[in-house]
């Protein structure tokens, strides 16, 4: 039941505060910029709608679980790897140098000069604070929702404790945030990444194989030893990518 | 619009953001699956490790492939 609650808890903890660093970059560069009261109105908003997101792909996954529990293992486990995988990737060409790290502190400095360029109306209500601030939190927590569901689908305990590690993570956030009001650039955002990505990919295969009725050979136990091997393929594939690229590329994520 | 429009490709990017990556990933899910139902139940438990050779096998052959495109990116060849 405990490892059950973690195997929900801790992966949801991790994503939800490397996605959360990331919306609070663009959160404080609103408040710092344009005033605090549209960006947690726009915060509050996009938070609304995170939760009807879950609600809404959550509950019928709960209700349904027994009924359809072999298919319902084929599909989280689908999903999980498709998030892992892609996770997990991006993670070691980051490490490798292939990838240019996700730099906070940069990405504050855009968010600011273009907040800075639409200028402000003091008087008024400032509808691109909130909907900066909104657009943030919601494509950002987008996938933090997706996966809360994946890791939540083994039984209502379980979304319960996915969804107390997202909101765990996103407190967390804020109360540092809140102390230094500037962007969280000391959090090992892709250290983090990997983390999540190798978890996911484990628990895909592990989920995934018990949807085709396999049984694995020490039950639970060989989550670990999935892990492992996850661990190690990355391991030779950072070595691998500073084999063939030894001065890296630094190439920005979204043209690799 | 603006927003609908970033959602949607946030939805998209998050489960294709690779294609190599998504599809070799569901390749090997339905070969795994196919594998498990073809030979029987005494085999079928070889499905979990063969899923995750496949899997990592993946792994390994795409990010090879994205590490020598970059890098011919970068250098020019």
């Amino acid at each position: 039941m405990f490892l059950t609650l973690a195997i929900a808890a801790v992966p949801s903890f991790l994503a939800s505060l490397v996605e959360w660093v990331e919306a609070f970059t663009i959160i404080v560069a609103v408040g710092n910029t344009r005033g605090w009261r549209a960006p947690i109105i726009g915060t509050a908003s996009g938070l609304a709608t995170l939760a009807v997101i879950v609600a809404v792909f959550g509950t019928p996954l709960i209700l349904f679980h027994d009924q359809i529990s072999q298919g319902f293992h084929i599909v989280v486990g689908v999903l999980l790897l498709l998030f892992g995988m892609r996770w997990l990737r991006k993670a070691i060409l980051r490490f490798a140098g292939i990838v240019a790290i996700h730099d906070e502190e940069l990405i504050y400095q855009r968010e600011v000069a273009e907040l800075r360029a639409q200028g402000l109306r003091p008087d008024r209500w400032d509808n691109i604070g909130f909907w900066f601030s909104y657009k943030a939190v919601l494509l950002e927590g987008l996938e933090v929702a997706f996966i809360v569901v994946a890791l939540g689908a083994q039984g209502g305990a379980a979304l319960q404790a996915a969804i107390l590690g997202a909101v765990a993570a996103f407190a967390v956030t804020t109360s540092f945030g809140a102390v230094v009001h500037k962007p969280l650039s000391f959090v090992p955002e892709n250290f983090m990444k990997f983390v999540v990505g190798a978890m996911l990919t484990t628990f895909g295969i592990f989920w995934g194989a018990e949807g085709m009725l396999v049984r694995w050979p020490l039950d639970a136990a060989s989550l670990l030893f999935i892990l492992g091997g996850v661990c190690l393929t990355s391991v030779v594939a950072v070595r691998m990518l500073a084999l063939i690229a030894p001065q890296g590329a630094r190439v920005a994520a979204r043209n690799i | 619009m603006n927003l609908l429009a970033s959602a949607w490709e946030q939805v998209y990017g998050l489960l294709v953001e690779d294609g190599q990556i998504a599809i070799g990933t569901l390749a090997a899910f339905v070969a795994a699956f196919a594998w498990s139902v073809l030979v029987g139940e005494e085999l079928r438990d070889s499905a979990g490790p063969l899923l995750f050779v496949l899997l990592m096998t993946l792994l390994l052959v795409n990010l090879y492939t994205t590490g020598r495109k970059a890098h011919a990116k970068r250098t020019g060849h």
